[in-house]
């Protein structure tokens, strides 16, 4: 799924939702995400965010203020990839 | 003789390691810091245990056996080059010359060596002889090593001593020059009394007009103490007793000019008495007791001040006495190079081996269940996989900060592959609609079956890549033949057309 998102820069990105998974350090549920710029740029990147659920059943991500489980959230994505290229 | 080689070599070594210690203190001196300091130290007590062990060897008899061993190096030096120069000869193809070996044997050498050895033939004859000479004078000698017999230093307290007490005899058993002596003894007791604090003091006029205390209870003593030295300096003509030595005559002497003012009824002043109050010291001198060091004597007088003088004598030469002392330093010196010396490492080695080998179960089992708990703490990891569709509302940004949340940098070539396969995760979890979270060994499981899959479909693919390629070839063929097919049928139709034409023209 992709959707539009703007970073501290104020700048344009396009985000696509690759999984959500969810760590017991955490609550909210995790969303790992890929982003890249709208132009032909080949560069891209992985990000993790919280998914969020508003009232009106539309979900919504913000980062993870927390280091520990932004460490963590990283590193199950290492995991996840890693048996990917096993 | 191979008893006298070993003595021989062992004193090689010794002269070649004194020499380098010799080079390594020589690049030492001069400094002063505590490192080298030690280090000059050890070497200098290796020096000192090398030098020891050349003084063993006797020196008549090392100069013959030295001699002898230069004479045979040489000597098997000139027969190895002779022995080489006879086997080159051997293999030569060259041309020969016979030659009278150092024995008087004909050889055949190669002409070009033959110079070279009669040279060395003559060179062995006359090694052979002086070889012979030193080899005499050594023939009967057994060892170049001393006969020392090793003198057990035993220390004084392990050497039995008999004690012999003083006979207990009564004051009337004494003799008169002794009753003298004892009382004037007494006298000074009572003198040295006054020295001590908090006590009530009489008043004492001296002969010359100086006044002098002693304590009040002791008076009526004083009194009759030197009443009765006057009625014993009375009595017999004074003899010098048998005990006293040199050194307590001419003390007595200043005693008894003393006490012959007490008798008189008067008191000296306190320099006169002074010799008086240091008697007990000058009799301690007179024992030999002397010290080397202020702490010793100290030590010495408090804990043995009490005890009877013969014991004071036999304490003093086990433990303080210039002996003593020697031996204590040697016996802490010889410590301290031990220490030194002591292949320190070898004996760590030992230490942890044995601390290692008698580590208790209990603790073993303690270690391996640490070690559980980090490997376990390493590959813990849990966590779980949702199947969810992300509704996010349209026409909305979320706003994010990039740099926080990135993971890494990745191509969009790859980012596409991982989009794929989690696409596929995502449609396999969908197929087990009873589930939601899928836990990480699910995932894993997925996962694997996806990979496997991939690898049927390659398989496959890999196949159908063959036929299409067999298929090709074979296509190529059908052609080719069709081709000439239609291209005969041409020729054939053309050549019936031209005979036909020709029928009809003709």
């Amino acid at each position: 799924m992709e959707f539009n998102v703007i970073n501290e820069d104020s700048n344009f990105k396009l985000g696509k939702i690759i999984s959500v998974f969810k760590i017991p350090e955490s609550e909210k549920d995790i969303v790992l995400f890929s982003l890249e710029d709208f132009d032909d740029n080949d560069g891209a990147s992985l990000q993790v965010a919280y998914l969020n659920t508003d009232n009106n059943g539309y979900d919504y991500i913000t980062e993870i203020e927390n280091e520990k489980i932004l460490k963590k959230a990283m590193k199950v994505v290492k995991d996840m990839i890693g048996a990917i290229n096993k | 003789m191979n008893m006298l080689a070993e003595e021989y070599n062992n004193y090689l070594e010794l002269i070649s390691t004194k020499e380098k210690l010799n080079t390594e203190l020589l690049n030492l001196s001069g400094k002063k810091d505590p490192d080298s300091v030690k280090k000059i130290n050890v070497l200098g007590a290796k020096l000192g245990d090398i030098n020891n062990e050349l003084s063993k060897y006797d020196n008549n008899l090392l100069d013959k056996v030295d001699a002898y061993f230069k004479e045979k190096k040489e000597f098997d030096r000139i027969c190895k080059e002779i022995k080489a120069i006879e086997d080159l000869s051997k293999k030569s193809i060259g041309q020969k010359e016979v030659v009278n070996s150092a024995e008087g044997r004909k050889k055949k050498i190669d002409k070009e060596l033959s110079y070279e050895y009669t040279l060395l033939a003559e060179h062995k004859r006359k090694l052979r002889t002086t070889f012979e000479k030193k080899y005499r004078e050594i023939k009967d000698i057994s060892s170049i090593v001393k006969n020392i017999k090793v003198e057990e230093n035993k220390p004084s307290v392990s050497q039995e001593h008999t004690y012999i007490l003083p006979k207990i005899t009564t004051y009337d058993d004494l003799s008169n020059e002794d009753k003298i002596e004892e009382t004037k003894e007494r006298l000074e007791r009572i003198f040295a009394t006054s020295l001590l604090p908090n006590q009530g003091k009489k008043m004492i006029v001296t002969y010359d007009g100086q006044k002098r205390t002693i304590p009040r209870k002791y008076q009526g003593y004083f009194n009759e103490t030197l009443k009765e030295l006057r009625l014993l300096q009375k009595g017999p003509q004074k003899v010098v007793s048998k005990h006293e030595t040199l050194n307590e005559v001419s003390i007595q002497t200043v005693l008894n000019k003393n006490t012959s003012n007490i008798a008189n009824g008067i008191v000296g002043n306190e320099s006169m008495y002074s010799d008086v109050f240091d008697f007990n010291k000058n009799n301690k001198q007179n024992n030999n007791f002397t010290f080397t060091t202020p702490e010793d004597k100290q030590i010495f007088n408090e804990l043995f001040g009490n005890c009877p003088p013969s014991k004071q004598e036999e304490i003093y030469k086990i433990l303080f006495s210039e002996e003593a002392i020697a031996r204590r330093d040697k016996l802490i010196s010889d410590l301290n190079r031990q220490i030194e010396l002591e292949p320190t490492f070898k004996q760590t080695i030992n230490i942890a081996k044995t601390f290692i080998t008698s580590v208790p179960q209990k603790i073993k089992n303690k270690i391996s269940n640490i070690g559980k708990k980090v490997k376990s703490k390493t590959e813990e990891l849990k966590y779980e996989i949702i199947n969810k569709t992300v509704n996010l509302k349209e026409n909305t940004c979320q706003k994010i900060s990039e740099g926080k949340s990135k993971i890494c940098d990745i191509s969009k070539e790859n980012l596409r592959n991982i989009q794929y396969v989690f696409d596929d995760i995502k449609r396999e979890m969908e197929e087990r609609k009873n589930k939601r979270k899928f836990s990480k060994d699910e995932l894993f499981e997925i996962i694997e079956k996806l990979l496997e899959e991939n690898e049927n479909k390659d398989r496959e693919i890999g196949i159908y890549k063959a036929k299409i390629k067999e298929l090709e070839k074979n296509s190529r063929g059908y052609i080719a033949t069709g081709i000439l097919t239609i291209i005969g049928v041409i020729a054939l139709a053309t050549v019936i057309f031209i005979i036909v034409s020709n029928i009809v023209a003709g």
